[in-house]
């Protein structure tokens, strides 16, 4: 079961910009379903 | 011939004309203890307060400051000065005066302010005393504008238990005994008068401990704590989970090495109620080994800048 959802203020962003979203939904994949992972991501790097 | 063997008597005499208002020392509410030799400017209270507070949250134990509020009875045990009296014409002579030796009981904060300050018990401390008229009581610093903590010994008694109508409540209590001249000939008194008085003086607080303790069981980098209060064991979940849900607010690192280890991600659980703290396993400072890596709160600076002011955790092997 997932304990809630996660939102980009709960990830370290440096690490997201230099990971692929593969990596990045690999690594968070206990946390969050891997469509709002792929979002948190997209959010991180468009900045 | 220079200062040799010289002594300027003419400073032997201060004037004795007061005006209509001076300085008096008030009924002892407080006692911060600041590291020994720490030296505040005093150029102006609002100067002093932002020399100190950093202090009362620095990340560094042996730099950081120490309050104790509420001091309910001051009782003083200095003894009276040692007396010759000449056996020739009865005349005295005063050749040793004795530490100024003071207890200070509190009773909020019972048993968990014991705890703490029993741990120094023994050693030379600083510390500056607030009194009930807003002032701040210290000694004189190496210049004109800087005060420091006067430095003795201090000692917190054992508890004395509550045993019946005579003593119904348990009494705490902490002793320092101190030279004289850094309270009388180079005091240094800080009004708060005009700053906040008294209401600011008291309300600067400790830090308190927060224990971590294991949510669940850890799998590979996923790490799964709760926090409570060491001290009235209040869940920090409760109060703070969004603003702990940060990866800024925790810290991780290698026991072996001691090098951070690069923390992911931390989210809310509400599961275990506390956190799942997600680190990189391909960090070169991260290891499976079972209790090799230790996790921590942030320092209080960093939490403060959270908004979670007033906490440092102990660390817990993961």
């Amino acid at each position: 079961m997932k304990a809630t959802p996660l939102h980009s203020k709960n990830v370290n962003a440096e690490w997201a910009k230099k990971h692929t979203k593969a990596e990045f939904v690999k690594q968070h994949k206990h946390l969050d379903t891997e469509e709002n992972l792929k979002a948190i991501h997209d959010e991180l790097n468009k900045k | 011939m220079g200062v040799q063997n010289s002594k300027n008597c003419s400073k032997s005499f201060g004037n004795t004309g007061v005006g209509d208002c001076w300085n008096d020392i008030g009924i002892p509410r407080g006692i911060i203890f600041v590291p020994i030799g720490k030296e505040y400017t005093s150029v102006s209270i609002a100067a002093f307060k932002a020399a100190l507070a950093p202090d009362l949250l620095a990340d560094n134990a042996a730099l950081r400051a120490y309050p104790i509020q509420n001091i309910v009875v001051t009782t003083d045990n200095t003894a009276d000065a040692a007396v010759t009296t000449f056996a020739g014409d009865g005349s005295i002579a005063i050749g040793f005066e004795p530490n100024q030796d003071m207890t200070f009981q509190w009773t909020q904060g019972g048993f968990c302010l014991l705890h703490a300050l029993r741990k120094s018990k023994g050693q030379n401390r600083a510390f500056f005393v607030i009194d009930s008229k807003g002032q701040l009581i210290g000694t004189q610093g190496s210049t004109a504008d800087t005060v420091k903590g006067i430095v003795g010994y201090n000692y917190t008694n054992p508890a004395k238990w509550p045993v019946g109508t005579d003593n119904p409540i348990p009494i705490y209590n902490t002793r320092l005994s101190f030279r004289p001249e850094q309270v009388n000939e180079d005091i240094a008194i800080l009004s708060f008068a005009d700053d906040g008085g008294l209401g600011y003086l008291t309300g600067l607080v400790g830090l308190q401990d927060v224990v971590l303790t294991q949510g669940a069981a850890r799998a590979a980098g996923v790490l799964k704590v709760k926090a409570k209060t060491d001290c009235g064991s209040v869940d920090l979940y409760d109060v703070y989970d969004g603003e702990l849900a940060v990866v800024g607010a925790w810290k991780v690192v290698n026991k072996a090495t001691g090098n951070v280890v690069t923390i992911t991600a931390v989210a809310v659980d509400t599961n275990i109620h506390g956190w799942t703290i997600t680190v990189d396993t391909t960090d070169p400072d991260y290891t499976a080994i079972a209790g090799g890596l230790l996790v921590s709160l942030a320092g209080p600076t960093e939490l403060d800048a959270l908004d979670v002011t007033g906490y440092e955790s102990n660390t817990l092997a993961q």
